[in-house]
């Protein structure tokens, strides 16, 4: 075991180059169809991410998907109708979708599991309509049509490498939220309410910053998406969205934050690859759950914890590993 | 002496049921009182109510000179009020060590910012509370199982890290709930040897408890509810020979010689 530690941390290192050299040139060697399919990762791995937060406190909402359309909306109008500035646009999306959640959440949090799930289903069905039939603002299904660019002229590539600064900021923040206080309290919130309450924390403001700082990064996405795509419709963000999110999560594993990135990461590209879409996403994305769900209830990252834990002989079998390399090379067994 | 809880006309209605009625109650600082009383007899409700879990219907919580009635719980918790849970309430993904740590957060005060950034101070605070954390496990017996889960321990070992996770908040007042309840002996003992601990650190403790035996040796002075009313108060002598308890609870004091 020791011998092997070396040689391990060099493996994992040359890996992670590897990697990133990979992530680099995609663009450059796959073209703007490959440089759209990465943007669509990263886009999915930053909701993941702000999704896992509040389901860490036991609650799963169903309109997650919602707040990246906030997000959009928000910055393709007031890009498109009144001409301000792509920047403020962007941090206008993440605070109107991270204002919108707080307002859902404080009325919302008083039910729990299935409850709580319904209302936000019936949150995300009234966004749906408003989006569709608010024609005078929102173009209904024609759409908007976003022309400011995120950044020079806007070519896939341009997008791809501000998108890729943005999801590497965003697991940043989300490593350091994962070992902050605020962080360490998510789970116990999930694990025993009653007995967080008693032991100081505040259940609900916890769920409330959970949520708003996840739809806050959907929205911010939300931004980058309209402005990369250069149009958006209400067709963009139906219940699917939502489904896709929580298959991600669950195939990934919501202990360790790598988990629910390698499962958007892996899920997108396998998707998107294959061509699938329509109802032959929808299959494959129900079957994958279905197997996940009968052969590794916690996911990869469970699955991963489990082999480690077996291979370690009892010692620190719940050490928090780190979330990038290392656990990009352990996802992939 | 000063009163660290005075508990004056608490009562809770669940419709037409009286769980609590009109309970007066008086604790002194660094004493220990027994709550006794047959199943049904509004105990737990009453640990509920103190807590904040549950509102009361009326009455009064003074806590310290504060008025703590129908307080949150995580407020009620951070003025030194804390309770444990019948049975095994515990953060059971947690590992041991990270059940206790969580709740070492209480006393200390970081706003969201500071900590995502991590600077110098959070790191110093994040050290001294591993310190801490690692002290209450010696002191509940539990240092050489910190890294497993909770969910994965012996029974006995479960009820000494629900106390744990109590004594990390640095309570004042320990409220525990059936603390020895489904315990094979020697559980028991270490258990009162653990509460014995406690009280060294001059924490003061409400016990509630089937176990006569532990209530008894353990107790300074016992209250015993009965179909949510006071029906007695005094040492554990005056309660052996009380009517009324023997009548709604003990049973003849023959059966109880032991």
């Amino acid at each position: 075991m020791t011998k092997a530690k070396l040689p391990r941390r060099a493996l994992i290192g040359v890996l992670a180059a590897a990697l990133a050299a990979i992530i680099i040139m995609v663009p450059f060697v796959g073209g703007d169809y490959y440089a759209h399919i990465g943007i669509l990762v990263f886009l999915n791995v930053v909701l993941v991410l702000g999704y896992r937060l509040l389901s860490l406190t036991g609650l799963y909402s169903f309109c997650h998907i919602t707040f990246f359309a906030i997000g959009a909306y928000t910055s393709g109008l007031l890009s498109s109708k009144l001409g301000v500035p792509v920047g403020l646009c962007f941090l206008a999306a993440g605070a109107m979708a991270a204002l919108v959640s707080v307002l859902l959440i404080l009325p919302a949090a008083r039910v729990r599991g299935v409850y709580f799930f319904l209302v936000t289903f019936g949150f995300l069905g009234v966004m749906d309509s408003v989006f569709l039939h608010w024609s005078s603002l929102t173009g209904g299904d024609a759409g908007v049509l976003v022309e400011a660019t995120i950044i020079g002229t806007g070519t896939q590539t341009q997008d791809y490498f501000v998108i890729l600064a943005f999801v590497l900021i965003a697991i940043l923040v989300f490593y350091r939220i994962d070992r902050s206080r605020f962080g360490r309290e998510l789970a116990p919130v999930g694990n025993a309410e009653a007995l967080a309450a008693v032991s100081g924390i505040n259940v609900l403001k916890t769920r409330v910053f959970a949520f708003a700082i996840g739809a806050a990064f959907a929205g911010l996405a939300g931004s980058l998406f309209a402005h990369d795509a250069a149009y958006i419709s209400s067709n963009n963000f139906g219940m699917w969205g939502t489904i896709y999110i929580l298959v991600w999560l669950a195939v990934g594993g919501v202990r360790r934050m790598w988990g629910p990135i390698v499962g958007a990461v892996a899920m997108t590209l396998v998707a998107e690859l294959l061509r699938m879409s329509g109802i032959w996403q929808a299959l494959f994305y129900s079957a994958v759950l279905l197997l996940v769900m009968m052969a590794m209830p916690q996911g990869i990252a469970g699955l991963a914890d489990t082999i480690k834990a077996r291979f370690a002989k009892g010692s620190g079998a719940v050490a928090g590993g780190p979330p990038s390399a290392d656990g990009l090379v352990e996802g992939s067994e | 002496m000063m009163a660290i809880l005075e508990i004056s006309g608490l009562s809770k209605r669940f419709g037409g049921l009286h769980a609590l009625d009109s309970v007066d109650l008086t604790v002194e600082a660094g004493e220990i009182v027994g709550i006794i009383g047959p199943n049904g007899a509004g105990k737990s409700t009453f640990f509920n109510v103190l807590s904040g879990v549950m509102k009361p219907t009326s009455g009064r919580v003074v806590f310290r000179g504060h008025d703590i009635t129908g307080h949150k719980p995580n407020r009620i918790a951070s003025k030194g009020l804390v309770r444990t849970f019948q049975g095994t309430v515990l953060f059971s993904d947690l590992s041991v060590f990270d059940n206790v740590r969580v709740a070492c957060h209480i006393p200390a005060h970081v706003n969201l910012l500071s900590d995502l950034v991590g600077l110098p101070s959070v790191r110093r605070r994040e050290r001294e509370m591993s310190e801490r954390t690692m002290e209450i496990l010696k002191l509940a017996g539990l240092q050489d199982v910190r890294d497993k889960l909770a969910k994965d321990l012996p029974h006995g070992h479960q009820r000494s890290l629900g106390v744990a996770v109590a004594l990390a908040t640095e309570p004042k007042l320990l409220c525990l709930d059936e603390p020895v309840t489904g315990m094979n002996a020697e559980e028991i003992e270490a258990m009162m040897e653990l509460i014995a601990r406690i009280r060294g650190r001059g924490i003061t403790i409400l016990l509630v408890e089937h176990a006569m035996k532990v209530v008894m040796s353990v107790c300074e002075r016992i209250m015993v509810l009965n179909f949510g009313e006071k029906i007695a108060e005094g040492t554990c002598a005056e309660i052996q020979d009380d009517e009324a308890v023997i009548e709604a609870y003990l049973g003849r004091p023959d059966d109880d010689a032991s």
